[in-house]
C-alpha cells in the first residue's frame, strides 16, 4: 500500500517539478520543450526494464515449466511495447522541436522501430501456436533473442551510428556523451521519475498478472 | 516562463489514472478473496 502512495506521490511530484524549475537545457531555440524529457527518459527505462522483466520470466519458465511464469512474460511484453510506443511518441514530439521533424530516421529512432517490429512478431508468434506447452516454450526462447535485440539495438547501435540523439558519436566516430547538462534541480525531478515510472510498471505488472489469473480461473470454472 | 496549463492537466490525468489503477487493484483483492 505505502508504496503505491510514495508513487502517486513521486509523480505529482515531477508533474509538477517538470513546470516550476527552468528547462534542463536553456541554449536552444525552444527551452521549454525540454521538459519533456521528465517523461520520455523514465519511459523509455520502462520499456527496458519491461522488457528484461520478459527475459527474466521466460528463463524461469523454461527452468520450471510454470505457465505462471509465462503469463508474466507475455504481460511484461505488453507493457514493454505500451512504455515503447509511448516513448517513441514523446521523442517524435522532442524530435519536431529540435530536429525540425516528428521522424527523422535517426539512429535511435529506427532503432525503437525496429524494436516495435521484434515484440510485434512476439505476440504474432504467440497468436499462431494453438498449442500452449508450444506456445509458451517457443515464445520463451524469442523472448531472449527478443531481450538480446533490446540490449543492440538500445545501448549498442544508437552510439556507434552517427545520429541525433544524445550520446550518438559525431561523424568523426567520437561519441560526445550526453548533450543536455543536468542540474541538481533536474535531477530531482528525472532521478524519482525514472524510479516512480518503474514502480508504476512494476504495479500494472502485477495488476495485470493478477486479473488474467482471476480471467483463467473463472473460465476454468 | 512556463505555461502551467499543461501542468494542472499533467496532475490530473496522473490522479485519475492513480485512482483507476487504485480502484481496480481493490476490485482483484475483492475478487480473490
Amino acid at each position: 500500500m505505502w508504496w503505491k502512495i510514495l508513487i502517486l506521490v513521486i509523480i505529482a511530484w515531477v508533474c509538477v517539478g517538470a513546470w516550476i524549475f527552468p528547462p534542463p537545457t536553456p541554449v536552444v531555440s525552444n527551452p521549454e520543450v525540454f521538459r519533456i524529457i521528465y517523461f520520455h527518459f523514465p519511459m523509455a527505462i520502462c520499456t527496458v526494464v519491461a522488457f528484461g522483466a520478459g527475459l527474466f520470466y521466460s528463463i524461469r519458465y523454461l527452468s520450471t515449466r510454470d505457465h505462471a511464469y509465462d503469463m508474466r512474460a507475455e504481460i511484461s511484453a505488453r507493457l514493454g511495447i505500451i512504455f515503447c510506443i509511448l516513448a517513441a511518441i514523446s521523442g517524435s514530439i522532442f524530435a519536431k522541436h529540435t530536429w525540425g521533424s516528428y521522424w527523422n530516421w535517426d539512429p535511435r529512432e529506427t532503432s525503437i522501430f525496429m524494436l516495435l517490429l521484434i515484440y510485434a512478431a512476439y505476440f504474432a508468434l504467440r497468436t499462431a501456436l494453438a498449442d500452449p506447452d508450444q506456445r509458451a516454450n517457443l515464445s520463451a526462447v524469442y523472448s531472449i533473442f527478443g531481450f538480446v535485440a533490446t540490449i543492440f539495438l538500445i545501448f549498442i547501435m544508437p552510439r556507434i551510428m552517427p545520429g541525433l540523439h544524445p550520446g550518438s558519436p559525431n561523424p568523426t566516430g567520437v561519441s560526445e556523451g550526453s548533450v543536455i547538462t543536468f542540474s541538481l534541480k533536474t535531477a530531482s525531478v528525472l532521478i524519482p521519475s525514472t524510479l516512480a515510472h518503474v514502480g508504476l510498471f512494476l504495479w500494472i505488472k502485477k495488476l495485470a498478472f493478477k486479473i488474467a489469473e482471476a480471467k483463467k480461473e473463472l473460465s476454468n470454472g | 516562463m512556463a505555461n502551467y496549463i499543461p501542468m494542472f492537466v499533467a496532475l490530473l490525468g496522473w490522479v485519475a489514472l492513480w485512482g483507476y489503477l487504485y480502484s481496480l487493484d481493490l476490485k482483484v483483492k475483492r475478487i480473490k478473496k
